[in-house]
């Protein structure tokens, strides 16, 4: 048996072993080294090292960091309020406010978990309280939480962005159409369910303008942090990992501001961020010599043959693409889906000319909705545990949403413009 | 002995929280320099990078102590007693066979590069290679107590080991 075969045996076998991925991803290199011969084992910190070594990574820590001071400085309940003025007079409101909140809440973190544990932790108990299902609630949560990473800033997005040198502002422009559509189906899906089920609105009527004014003046400092991050990125005032760390200051200025935020929280909030970010990069990192080994293998050179021959057509192919991602999505996190597949299907993409940003942001969206499909969805788990709803009965009734970002990722699939139309407005 | 861990983890944990906000003080202190002061840091970058390794390295041993890495878990979460105890045991083997791999290797790595030095902090190489040796150290450090820990609440349970 050759030793690429081996070792992709070794890693299905301790990937499902429930080993953690990172250790599965470095033994089977190890195996692969070992059995290849000349082939030193230094290769594996080096290849490590060589990846953690990068200013722009450094983005996924300081967003998270942002993210959760957001969280700890009450950022999330104003932003709710303003929600709750906007649209509380449409039937089966407080869906809406949920998905909207974490639409707008997604502008100042970039992932899927910190949406779902802040906006969840607020609305989750109110939607209990006003007679919704606790299946239909935590549904919609998860889903409204896809739209973390979509929204721009987006952690996994950093994480393409660096695998193929793709521009981080074009990627993050790229989510705002595809996350706008998708909070638009949810929405929908929410009013059909809310008609069926007789949820009501939590208001009568519209509130007065001069109360949504107020509402929104208390809010506009917060709102306005993307706008900043994405203008200083776009202008090349700063980088996306400079961007990082203006939204963390922003975020602790506005937190401390309004004396929600305590210097105690900080210790362990720094700490928290500093343990998902380890996750993310022990992944990539051992992620790099197993793509060093496929590249000296010339997998991906096999695979896009292979991919070709089964269709050239570029539309047909992203839909395989996807239904392949969202299959590996029911048991790898998008962080582990993004490293491994996007050096193989990168040169397929290229030589079809497929828009890579296209496919990027695609690839991204794709991998964070496998969060939501058991038996291994991250989103199902957090908001279960915050909730305290069975995940079962999430993973049930989150189907109808499920389906309609599907069915918006298969739109953008056909029609690539949706995702390059404003990167090509804003960027020449 | 409890004490002692005790402090060791809050060595850790700080020194975690240390990196992690250096890392914000720094871009911060990057883009202050270069718009109002206009003068750009030369190492600011280096130091971040650097100090993101250091997070990295000291974060995996602190996420196998907590259990908190990423993992496909489903059979180790159906399986009950024993066979559970077990499973669990021959997983965290084969932890410490990676953790070797980073502890050896990465020293060696360390040791072929300590005349290298780096370009705007002037430190050799060798010393930031280091990190991932001492990662590898820690990784077996965390394994070894969680394995340790799985036997003590096992026999507390009165199961026979």
């Amino acid at each position: 048996m050759s030793p690429i075969v081996l070792m992709f045996i070794v890693f299905l076998g301790l990937l499902v072993s429930g080993l953690p991925i990172f250790a599965a991803i470095g033994l089977s290199s190890v195996t692969y080294l070992l059995l290849a011969g000349n082939i030193p084992l230094m290769l594996i910190p080096q290849k490590l090292f060589a990846n953690v070594n990068s200013f722009s990574l450094l983005a996924i820590p300081l967003f998270m960091l942002a993210g959760e001071l957001m969280n700890r400085g009450g950022i999330t309940r104003s932003i709710l309020e303003f929600c709750s003025k906007l649209i509380g007079h449409i039937r089966g409101s407080l869906a809406h406010i949920s998905i909207l909140g974490c639409m707008l809440f997604a502008g100042m973190c970039g992932s899927c978990t910190a949406a779902a544990a802040s906006v969840g932790s607020m609305m989750i108990p109110a939607l209990r309280k006003d007679g919704y299902d606790d299946d239909f609630s935590g549904a919609v949560i998860a889903s409204a939480a896809v739209l973390g990473p979509v929204i721009p800033p987006s952690i996994i997005m950093v994480i393409y962005a660096s695998i193929t040198g793709a521009s981080v502002a074009r990627l993050f422009l790229g989510g705002i159409l595809p996350g706008v559509l998708i909070a638009l189906a949810l929405m929908t899906i929410s009013y059909i369910i809310s008609v069926r089920r007789g949820y009501k609105a939590k208001n009568a009527h519209m509130a007065p303008l001069k109360d949504i004014f107020k509402s929104f003046i208390r809010t506009f400092p917060a709102l306005m942090l993307p706008v900043v991050t994405i203008l200083g990125i776009l202008t090349g005032i700063f980088t996306a990992t400079e961007a990082g760390a203006i939204a963390v200051a922003y975020a602790a200025v506005l937190g401390f501001a309004s004396k929600e935020l305590k210097l105690s929280h900080i210790k362990d909030v720094l700490i928290r961020s500093a343990k998902s970010s380890t996750n993310v990069l022990l992944l990539m990192g051992t992620g790099q010599t197993f793509g060093w080994i496929l590249a000296r293998e010339q997998v991906p050179q096999a695979m896009a043959k292979g991919l070709i021959s089964i269709t050239s057509q570029p539309t047909l192919l992203m839909l395989i693409i996807i239904g392949f991602v969202l299959f590996l999505g029911c048991f790898l996190t998008d962080a582990t889906i993004v490293p491994i597949l996007t050096p193989l299907l990168l040169p397929v993409i290229l030589s079809i000319g497929y828009d890579p940003i296209a496919f990027g942001v695609i690839l991204c969206v794709t991998s964070v909705v496998g969060n939501l499909t058991p038996p291994v969805g991250g989103l199902l788990f957090v908001v279960g545990s915050i909730g305290n709803i069975p995940v079962y009965s999430i993973a049930k009734s989150v189907l109808p949403f499920l389906f309609a970002i599907v069915a918006i990722l298969i739109l953008c699939a056909i029609f690539p413009q949706i995702v390059s139309f404003i990167p090509s407005v804003l960027m020449q | 002995m409890k004490t002692v861990w005790k402090v060791f983890d809050s060595i850790l944990n700080s020194i975690l929280a240390l990196c992690v906000l250096s890392i914000a003080v720094l871009c911060l202190a990057q883009i202050f320099a270069r718009f109002i002061v206009n003068s750009s840091l030369s190492w600011s970058d280096e130091a971040c990078r650097y100090l993101f390794v250091v997070t990295v390295s000291l974060g995996a041993g602190v996420c196998v102590r907590d259990r908190c890495l990423i993992a496909v878990d489903l059979i180790p979460q159906k399986l009950k007693g024993n066979a559970r105890f077990f499973y669990t045991l021959a997983l965290n083997l084969l932890m410490l066979c990676i953790a070797y791999v980073l502890l050896v290797y990465g020293y060696q790595f360390a040791q072929m590069n300590m005349k290298q030095i780096s370009s705007s902090l002037h430190i050799p190489m060798g010393i930031v290679y280091m990190v991932l040796s001492v990662s590898g150290l820690l990784i077996i450090i965390s394994t070894l107590r969680n394995i340790v820990a799985d036997i003590v609440s096992k026999v507390k349970k009165g199961g026979s080991v």
